[in-house]
């Protein structure tokens, strides 16, 4: 398996694509190694997990603003207040970057699977991770605001 | 250009993103219809004159694979050409498809070029 | 029956790890969104179930719970006792749901946990998923574990 750094590097790679590409927007990295997340405020968090040979999450943080701008772009309507637009397509990014982590972790993907996404919103929350992981923390910076990527790799095998 | 899509998905979001997508790819559709599910795909394309299918693989009621399965029995809308819409679905899944009749696949993300490029040459 | 896998699984981890006792309530299976939790521990699951297992805690009952399985007096528990302690046992709940669910070559793949604070969340996603809640009891409160998941 790669180390921590080529997978971040290929996760940012991914990031732009699917931003670049899918949602037309441009992003530029603000900082490629965030090393506390702190308490997330007014935002929404969409996860996908990831099991198999690799066990872990790929999360996506984004304060409700930014996350607005990004479902407008994404869906080329404007979208003003969190409704179920703005909840699926942060769970359908999170989904995305799950899907190329999926294969950066291993070839052909076939070793790893992913579980469903989900998002998570409010006020304040925070987001935390046992000792045995790995998390690369990604922030990100577009026209709308900055956002994180998140991933959270087990360090340690267990036998689940 | 007259032509008539048929997005299959059962997120509504999703229809809303793909549906912006083909805009940008510069294929404007007369007509865009939507179904949620395998089932309410069959029912719209058994009424509406329909040129290209996009549908996704994992949905309620009837999924993907088994829309494509029963689309083959139905004489009158089995030529209809199909592309599946895929995240991270192995290869052995869009093999059953295209054994199933699936012209092909376009795996997220995708650009509006890589639209283009697929959907494009079947309208 | 499903629900009886994460009952059993759940009383397991508390005889053995936590040494508390729990008592289980009626499996809801709709219409339950009332959480109260301050704290919410959640494995996502793939394979031949793909989706998520999470249990949702009131602050003082993760405190407690915590300081049962720790040996500590409930109030030397630290916030990072509380987050490890509850992805823990969320950890500990799924693979004894697991070994139940694979019985007879079903397969099942467990994530890491993730454990979220705050009060008041939305969550969303698999809204076309089966769910159910179970509620338990302990001495010091209730708390809920649900399992949302699509079966493929």
């Amino acid at each position: 398996m790669s180390s921590l750094t080529e997978i971040s590097d290929k996760l940012i790679e991914s990031t732009v694509e699917i931003f670049t590409g899918m949602i037309m927007m441009d992003i530029t990295v603000k900082d490629d190694n965030v090393k506390q997340l702190g308490k997330l405020q007014n935002s929404i968090t969409g996860m996908v997990g990831l099991a198999g040979i690799c066990k872990g999450v790929v999360a996506i943080h984004v304060p409700q603003e930014v996350a607005f701008s990004i479902t407008t772009n994404f869906l080329g309507m404007e979208v003003t207040e969190m409704n179920e637009d703005v909840q699926d397509a942060i769970g359908e990014i999170a989904n995305m970057l799950g899907g190329n982590v999926k294969t950066i972790l291993s070839d052909k993907g076939k070793a790893i699977q992913l579980s469903l996404p989900s998002t998570i919103s409010g006020d304040e929350y925070q987001m935390y991770s046992n000792d045995n992981v790995e998390r690369v923390i990604i922030e990100f910076s577009t026209s709308g605001g900055n956002f994180f990527v998140d991933l959270e790799l087990e360090s340690e095998p267990t036998d689940n | 250009m007259g032509k008539n899509v048929l997005l299959v998905d059962d997120s509504s979001t999703m229809r809303k993103i793909i549906g912006r997508s083909l805009r940008q790819a510069g294929l404007d559709f007369a007509n865009i219809f939507e179904a949620g599910d395998g089932l309410e795909a069959l029912e719209v394309l058994e009424k509406e004159t329909v040129d290209v299918v996009l549908s996704d693989i994992n949905m309620p009621n009837m999924n993907g694979i088994e829309f494509l399965r029963e689309k083959a029995n139905r004489e009158a809308i089995k030529d209809i050409p199909v592309l599946m819409i895929s995240t991270e679905t192995g290869d052995d899944i869009i093999g059953e498809a295209k054994s199933l009749g699936a012209v092909g696949s376009l795996k997220k993300p995708f650009t509006p070029d890589k639209v283009n490029e697929v959907v494009g040459p079947l309208l | 029956m499903l629900d009886t896998y994460i009952k059993e699984s759940i009383s397991d981890v508390f005889s053995t790890m936590i040494m508390m006792d729990v008592t289980p309530g009626k499996t809801i299976t709709s219409g339950y969104t009332d959480f109260k939790a301050d704290i919410s521990s959640m494995i996502g699951l793939a394979g031949d179930i793909k989706g998520m297992l999470a249990l949702h805690l009131p602050y003082t009952v993760a405190r407690s719970i915590t300081g049962s399985m720790l040996g500590m007096d409930t109030e030397d528990v630290e916030n990072e006792d509380v987050t490890d302690a509850i992805g823990e046992i969320a950890n500990m709940v799924a693979g004894g749901f697991k070994t139940f669910f694979t019985q007879g070559g079903k397969q099942l793949l467990l994530s890491t946990p993730t454990i979220i604070s705050g009060s008041d969340l939305k969550t969303s996603g698999m809204s076309k998923a089966s769910s159910f809640v179970i509620p338990l009891a302990i001495s010091s409160g209730e708390f809920t574990v649900e399992l949302k998941y699509v079966q493929e």
